[in-house]
C-alpha cells in the first residue's frame, strides 16, 4: 500500500487536473485538433481552455499552431513527444493505482 | 465522480477523437441517396435520367459530392476539426477491401452464386468498421448483420442473384437496400456523435 502512495505522489499535477487530462487524452488519439473541437469535447469556455492550453505550452506539452483556413483564423494543436509521454506514463499510472487499489481489503 | 466514470469518460474522448471522421454520419447520407436514385434509375421509374445520360448522370454525381462536402464543411464549422496521422494499417486495410469488392465483382458477373457476394462485401466493410471502432458502435454490427441477411435472400427465392449484382441491369432491389441501410446508419453516427459530445460536456461541469 506505501507503493501505491508513493505512485500517487508521483503524479503529475498539471496533467492530471480533469480538463487538462481530457484534453490531453483526446490530443493522444489524433495528429491534432483544432481549438473549436477542443471545446465541444471539453465543454470549457473559450478563455478557460486557452488558460488550460497556455499552461500545457508553457510546459512543453504542447504545441500550438496559429494558420489561416480560407479567411478565417484557426489555432490547431498537438501533443508533443514529451506530452505524448507524459500522457501514456500517467495512464499507466492511474492503472497501475486501480489495480493495487483493488487489491486494498477494507 | 468515481475513477470508473472518469474512467469511462476519458475512453469516450479518446473513441470520439480517434473515429471523429467515421461518426460524421451525415456525409453518408448523400451516398446512400445517391445508391436510391441509381435503382430508381434501374427500376425504369423516372425515364428521363435514361434519356439525358450521362448529363443526368454526372449531375446526380456532383451533387452527391457537393452533398458529402456540404456535410464536412458543417462538421469543420460546429464541432471542428480533427487530423491523424497518416496509418498504414487502416490504408491497407481499404486497398484490401477495395480489392475484395471488385474481385466479388468479378466473380459475380462470370458465376451466378446462391448468395451475393456484392452485399456480402458492404456486410465486411461495415464489420470491419465495428471491429476497428473497438466494438462500441452497434450500428455498424446491426447494418452488417442486415446486409449477410440481405446477401442469403436468393436461397429463399425472395430475391435473384442478379437482383443482388450491384453492376446488373437488374439490380433496383439490392442497390436500394444498401442505400436504405446507409442513410439510417449515418443518422445514428451523427446521433451518436453529438450525444457523446454533450454527455463529454455535461460530465466535465
Amino acid at each position: 500500500m506505501t507503493a501505491a502512495f508513493e505512485e500517487l505522489a508521483t503524479l503529475d499535477k498539471l496533467v492530471h487536473e480533469p480538463a487538462r487530462l481530457a484534453i490531453m487524452t483526446a490530443l493522444s488519439a489524433c495528429q491534432n485538433a483544432d481549438f473549436l473541437f477542443l471545446q465541444q469535447l471539453t465543454g470549457l469556455t473559450k478563455g478557460n481552455l486557452s488558460s488550460h492550453l497556455i499552461k500545457l505550452e508553457e510546459a512543453s506539452l504542447v504545441q500550438i499552431d496559429k494558420q489561416f483556413v480560407g479567411k478565417k483564423p484557426n489555432t490547431q494543436i498537438g501533443l508533443t513527444e514529451k506530452g505524448r509521454q507524459a500522457i501514456d506514463r500517467h495512464w499507466q499510472l492511474l492503472e497501475n493505482l486501480r489495480q493495487d487499489a483493488q487489491k486494498w481489503s477494507p | 465522480m468515481n475513477h470508473e466514470t472518469v474512467a469511462a469518460r476519458l475512453e469516450r474522448t479518446k473513441l470520439v477523437t480517434r473515429h471523429y471522421h467515421q461518426l460524421q454520419g451525415l456525409r453518408q447520407i448523400p451516398v446512400g441517396l445517391l445508391f436510391l436514385t441509381l435503382a430508381i434509375d434501374r427500376t425504369g421509374w423516372w425515364p428521363l435520367f435514361s434519356v439525358w445520360q450521362p448529363i443526368s448522370g454526372i449531375l446526380v454525381l456532383s451533387l452527391a459530392i457537393v452533398g458529402i462536402w456540404l456535410a464536412g464543411r458543417y462538421y469543420d464549422q460546429t464541432i471542428g476539426r480533427v487530423t491523424h496521422r497518416s496509418s498504414i494499417k487502416s490504408k491497407v486495410v481499404f486497398v484490401a477491401w477495395l480489392a475484395l469488392f471488385l474481385a466479388a465483382q468479378w466473380v459475380e458477373a462470370l458465376w451466378q452464386w446462391p448468395v451475393s457476394a456484392s452485399i456480402l462485401m458492404f456486410a465486411l466493410m461495415y464489420g470491419v468498421g465495428f471491429w476497428v471502432t473497438g466494438r462500441a458502435l452497434h450500428q455498424y454490427l446491426a447494418a452488417a448483420c442486415l446486409l449477410v441477411i440481405i446477401s442469403l435472400l436468393p436461397l429463399t427465392g425472395l430475391l435473384t442473384t442478379p437482383q443482388l449484382y450491384l453492376f446488373g441491369p437488374e439490380s433496383a432491389p439490392g442497390v436500394a437496400l444498401v442505400g436504405l441501410i446507409m442513410i439510417p446508419v449515418g443518422l445514428v453516427d451523427h446521433w451518436w456523435l453529438i450525444r457523446s459530445l454533450q454527455s463529454l460536456r455535461e460530465g466535465a461541469q
